[in-house]
């Protein structure tokens, strides 16, 4: 099949005045319709950035020096800003670690939800505002109507990255990026969240790239894990071919850490 | 003589956050009610979820917040010189340094402050030994925190707690902010510094895998209260509450 996602030869470099430093260096990586695939490594591996390039998000101290990122079989390096925002947010939908920060805290939940319907789908109003319940009850928020006008501060983490992911579902995207959605929160929440996330994309079939420093959510939901260290992808396989056979020497060095002190027996 | 390092009766810790101009002040309890006993040499495992209490329970512990009421007394035949022999780690290791003090000078201050050496020499033979029991190379002394990676200013920050040969410590956290395969360098580090200083530890966790790997008997907490309690190896094994088994599955996956 071919893949909805194509990293190819990535190099991205920061602090350009002087000597920049590549974050991501020579990355690829593929992810095919429907897949789930797990972006592991350690701080200041290149997770992140590798992900923000995708979504056009990374910060202006960062360039893309070369590669290419091919979704749907175009390169998103060579949109036009406009052509960019059209892909942006509707076919590609990203959720970060902290979803508190990216609300906006003097907008109500309903709002901003609706913002985005009215933005990317032309809903007028009314449709906008039944379509943000109906969101927010697929993301199994209780209470819609409640959370729909209460601000981010009044929700707790949990609540706000369900709220985030509503938001991020309303375009029905066909990518799903999940930059540490769930590493601020309680793992019983986590554990939660996580299922939300799979049961979503069995019912609409979009892609999934989860970030993670937590090698359990890859075991757990991965369909391909790539292990990433100092700017490049180490290792690429299946969770079983990861865990029990690891080839490069940091992703044994992961699994013996998570075997330790990461898995509870 | 019970046998027991530390006691603590009847722990309740109740703080007072403004609302606002207008608001009524709230109450929140942070503590209700804990009570428990432990043993010189163990390694206590307090684990629960934010807002469980644990962090507020470790600082009053280490005597740096008072409770509203109840009692944490320590054994005077163990701890002598509760400033001295009572330490605490926290779990910003950039937050614990002054970022304007030499590493070497940081490792010393206790050394001055207790007046265990004098001598500038002397101040600086022994922070260069600190440096060196908990895997820093003391050529680097004369540098500033900022030049440190996380994990290396935890190391450094242990140093400092180790300076004053405390008997007690209390770790709030200490690894949560690293990368695993460093978290597992600096258990490894704590399991070989009890043994060599024999030391008696509070460890507070919200990682279950933490906790098992290193504690003897374990402390399970929700709300400001105690719902579990006893050795490392039963809470793992046959947990007898509902709660204790939820937080076990969802660490499970």
């Amino acid at each position: 099949m071919e893949n909805l996602l194509e990293i190819k030869n990535l190099r991205v470099e920061f602090g350009t005045e002087g000597k920049p430093v590549a974050a991501v260096d020579g990355v690829n990586l593929s992810l095919r319709p429907a897949e789930t695939v797990v972006l592991a490594g350690e701080s200041g591996s290149g997770k992140s950035v590798t992900a923000l390039s995708v979504a056009g998000l990374l910060p202006p101290e960062a360039v893309i020096r070369s590669g290419e990122v091919i979704f749907q079989g175009r390169d998103l390096r060579r949109l036009s800003g406009g052509e960019f925002d059209r892909v942006r947010g509707r076919e590609i939908a990203y959720i970060f670690q902290e979803p508190a920060s990216y609300l906006d805290p003097v907008y109500t939940i309903g709002s901003q939800i609706a913002e985005t319907l009215t933005l990317h789908q032309g809903l007028d109003t009314g449709a906008a505002a039944r379509e943000t319940l109906s969101l927010l009850a697929l993301v199994r928020i209780g209470e819609p109507e409640r959370v729909a006008r209460s601000y981010p501060h009044q929700l707790s983490g949990g609540m706000n990255q369900r709220v985030f992911i509503a938001m991020a579902l309303a375009c029905r995207p066909r990518l799903l990026i999940a930059d540490e959605p769930t590493t601020s929160l309680d793992i019983t929440i986590e554990a939660q969240i996580i299922s939300l996330l799979c049961e979503l994309k069995e019912k609409f079939g979009f892609s999934l790239l989860f970030i993670t420093h937590n090698l359990a959510i890859g075991r757990r939901i991965a369909e391909r894990i790539y292990i990433m260290h100092r700017g490049t992808v180490v290792e690429e396989g299946s969770p079983q071919s990861i865990f029990n056979s690891p080839a490069h020497f940091h992703t044994k060095e992961l699994i013996a850490a998570y075997e330790k002190i990461g898995r509870v027996k | 003589m019970t046998g027991h390092v530390l006691e603590v009766k009847d722990l309740k810790k109740e703080f007072t956050v403004d609302t606002g101009m207008f608001g009524l002040p709230l109450k929140v309890r942070a503590l209700d009610g804990v009570s428990f006993a432990m043993r010189a040499f163990d390694t206590l495992g307090v684990v629960g979820e934010s807002g469980s209490g644990k962090t507020t329970l470790a600082k009053i512990i280490a005597g740096l917040v008072p409770p509203s009421s109840g009692t944490a007394v320590f054994d005077t035949g163990v701890i002598g010189n509760f400033r001295k022999d009572v330490q605490i780690i926290f779990q910003n290791p950039y937050a614990s340094l002054d970022p304007r003090m030499r590493v070497g000078d940081a490792v010393a201050e206790p050394l001055v402050i207790h007046r265990m050496v004098s001598g500038r020499k002397g101040l600086q033979d022994r922070a260069a030994q600190l440096l060196e029991t908990v895997g820093i190379e003391p050529s680097v002394m004369n540098r500033f925190p900022a030049q440190f990676s996380g994990g290396q200013r935890q190391r450094i920050c242990i140093a400092r707690a180790l300076a004053c040969e405390p008997k007690f410590l209390v770790l709030d956290e200490p690894v949560s902010s690293l990368d695993l395969t460093i978290q597992v360098k600096l258990l490894e580090l704590f399991r070989q510094l009890k043994e060599r200083y024999r030391l008696t530890y509070v460890f507070v966790s919200h990682n279950l895998g933490i906790i098992r790997y290193l504690a003897d008997s374990v402390i399970v907490m929700k709300d400001g209260r105690i719902v579990e309690r006893g050795d490392c190896a039963d809470i793992f094994s046959a947990p007898r509450q509902e709660y204790t088994r939820a937080l076990l599955a969802a660490a499970r996956g």
